[in-house]
């Protein structure tokens, strides 16, 4: 398989295991790091010997066992949520510009976690908010995605571009009602509002990983029945229906995962741009099309990518901190620009 | 009758002065604290508190006085805290305001044991005085927060006296301007606290906090006189530039060129010098009022 692949042409696609030990390397490498490196300055035997029971000095205890590695944990689920997401709506949609954002789950969280941030302090008392917000965030996201869906269910299937284009109409009102939110919120809500949408792990706890971890965790179970379904799906509908896969539920469950991974994601973590768009496009330059290497390598990468960004984030500027959405942009889109331009061949052909 | 009261008084000198004399001693006898100040006017009260050498650091709406906080670590906007970012510099107080957060940064640091005083802000005075407190005695500065809080109290007084005979002009603060229309100051906001400060009457009375006020609604306000923080002073080019808006060239302060501008930390920042910066706007709205000045105070000059 792999010498075919290789004499098919560039970019040479590497053997699916070396890549997955590759990804794996890379995503142990940055959570070391995450554990290791911040604002407080830690010995590297200091965390070695925490991580394997042993008492260190008992405020270096708190940062490391109640700040660092919740930190760590939440930024790999919510990358790795993110980064296979993705990849599933791209399979889905056949479309390289597909992003979980796109079936509206980003814009209903927004719209909710926005609201919560209005009310709260107003109408509702203010110590809901910490509540109150990703749980908000998670129910508008789920809300929204099931009203997109509803609209594209023709006779029973969902037609795709339907999908697409209820998914803009969406977009556009939540962005809509964020805006009227945005007009009445006072000025310490309205940058709630806005850092909220550049996204950050930063409020990690160990019952934040623990809320998220199931959600983001869905699409994993249903990893090797959805990677095969999606690659047949790319040969068109009919065909994989032909081929034996019940389309139909093959979209709800691609739904599903995506609405529970990006819910989840962007409920404890705010919208964290790109990840789910960049991530999938870089394996794929690497790894080729093939949903079974595509899916597991997005969620590792995803999840080392948003580990290093988040380390970057909060130690470039400390003791404060820089948004997380803006380092992942700013690291992922060079490094996609840059197998971009190795790959332009094969687009030109 | 008398005697005992005398003695009581005598009593209580005596104690006042040996806990002054005794005080000192105490701070220069306990371990130094570290602490780390989100919110610029309560900066500015550690520091008139005499605790300036003791600021770990500090966020970003801390600027006064720069002397002071500029050599300082920065934690970064207010809003936007992380845990181990302010972990990092060891504190052994930390002093944030309630607008302080996110609430998960605050939660964590609640959860860290380091000792944590979140002062509520509000915009009716004796809100300056009672900070002053609440900071002083965590800093265990009782004594000199007593009077730093007399002494702002007193000020305030003084300017309610200044201003009581003088006419109510009505203002409309703005903010700054997008897409040409301007971002007014409504109730609830830290302009419509020190214009009644400052003896005027704040035009907006409609919302809370800044929104965008169209022209129409400017025009139909029709304040006597507009004020703008230096810094949207400046960016708009000025009084002539600020006279020529669409919004405000028909109003009655427009037409005239009522148009004045105030350092925007000082005139807004709410903290110690809050006396002085309204005795200063009451008298810019007050053309020709000749107010008496108040007394100079050290956290007053501090920067200047």
């Amino acid at each position: 398989m792999s010498v075919t692949e290789a004499s098919a042409g560039a970019p040479p696609q590497l053997r699916f295991p070396l890549l997955l030990g590759v990804a794996v390397a890379l995503l142990a490498g940055a959570a070391i790091a995450g554990l290791a490196i911040g604002a407080v300055p830690l010995s590297p035997r200091e965390v070695l010997a925490a991580l394997f029971g042993q008492a260190i000095e008992s405020r270096h205890e708190t940062i490391l066992f109640h700040l660092r590695l919740p930190r760590v944990l939440l930024a790999g689920l919510v990358g790795a949520a993110l980064g296979i997401s993705g990849a599933v709506m791209q399979g889905l949609f056949r479309n390289p510009l597909a992003d979980p954002s796109l079936i509206g789950v980003s814009a209903g969280a927004t719209v909710a976690a926005a609201s919560v941030i209005v009310l709260t302090g107003g109408i509702l008392p203010a110590s809901w908010q910490p509540v109150l917000l990703p749980l908000g965030a998670f129910g508008g996201g789920l809300l929204v995605i099931a009203l997109i869906y509803r609209v594209a269910l023709v006779n029973g299937t969902t037609v795709v571009p339907m999908l697409l284009l209820a998914g803009i109409a969406f977009n556009a009102i939540a962005m809509s009602i964020t805006g009227f939110l945005v007009f009445i919120a006072n000025d310490a809500q309205l940058r709630d509002i806005s850092f909220w949408t550049f996204g950050s792990v930063g409020g990690a706890r160990w019952q934040t990983v623990l809320m998220l971890a199931p959600c983001a965790l869905a699409p994993f179970l249903a990893l090797p029945w959805l990677a095969r379904a999606l690659d047949a799906l790319n040969l068109g509908e009919r065909e994989a229906g032909h081929l034996g896969f019940r389309v139909e539920w093959v979209k709800r469950l691609a739904c599903l995962c995506t609405a529970l991974a990006v819910g989840g994601a962007v409920a404890v973590s705010g919208t964290v741009g790109f990840v789910g768009l960049l991530v999938p496009h870089v394996v794929r330059l690497i790894a080729g099309p093939l949903h079974g290497r595509l899916l597991p390598l997005s969620a590792l990468l995803g999840a080392a990518l948003l580990i290093g960004a988040d380390l970057v984030a909060r130690t470039v500027v400390a003791p404060a901190e820089l948004p997380l959405g803006l380092l992942t942009c700013l690291i992922g889109a060079p490094v996609f620009l840059s197998l971009l331009w190795r790959a332009r061949g094969e687009f030109a052909a | 009758m008398t005697a005992g009261i005398s003695r009581r008084r005598l009593l209580g000198a005596a104690w006042a002065g040996a806990a002054l004399t005794v005080l000192p001693g105490i701070s220069r006898g306990q371990q130094r604290q570290r602490i780390v100040v989100a919110g610029g006017a309560l900066t500015e009260i550690v520091v008139a508190l005499g605790a300036a050498d003791q600021l770990a650091g500090v966020d970003t709406t801390s600027l006064y006085p720069a002397a002071v906080v500029k050599p300082l670590p920065q934690l970064g906007y207010l809003r936007t805290l992380g845990a181990e970012g302010i972990l990092s510099l060891a504190p052994t107080l930390i002093i944030a305001s309630d607008q302080a957060g996110p609430p998960t940064t605050m939660a964590q640091l609640r959860a860290t044991g380091v000792p944590l005083l979140v002062v509520p802000e509000s915009y009716v005075e004796p809100a300056v005085p009672n900070k002053i407190r609440l900071v002083a005695e965590a800093l265990g500065r009782e004594t000199a927060g007593k009077a730093l809080a007399a002494a702002v109290e007193a000020d305030l007084q003084a300017v309610q006296r200044m201003v009581a005979p003088l006419p109510r002009p009505r203002v409309l603060f703005v903010l700054s301007t997008s897409n040409g229309n301007i971002l007014a100051g409504g109730q609830e906001t830290a302009a419509d606290a020190m214009l009644r400060l400052a003896g005027a009457r704040n035009v907006i009375t409609g919302y809370k906090n800044f929104k965008p006020l169209n022209a129409e609604a400017a025009l139909a306000a029709d304040p006597d006189a507009i004020l703008l923080p230096g810094h949207s002073f400046e960016a708009l080019g000025g009084r002539e530039g600020i006279a020529k808006l669409p919004a405000l060239a028909q109003t009655a302060a427009g037409r005239a060129g009522r148009i004045h501008a105030m350092d925007t930390l000082y005139m807004l920042g709410l903290g110690p010098r809050i006396a002085h910066a309204a005795r200063d706007l009451c008298e810019l709205l007050h053309p020709g009022s000749a107010l008496p000045a108040l007394p100079e105070r050290a956290w007053h000059k501090a920067g200047a």
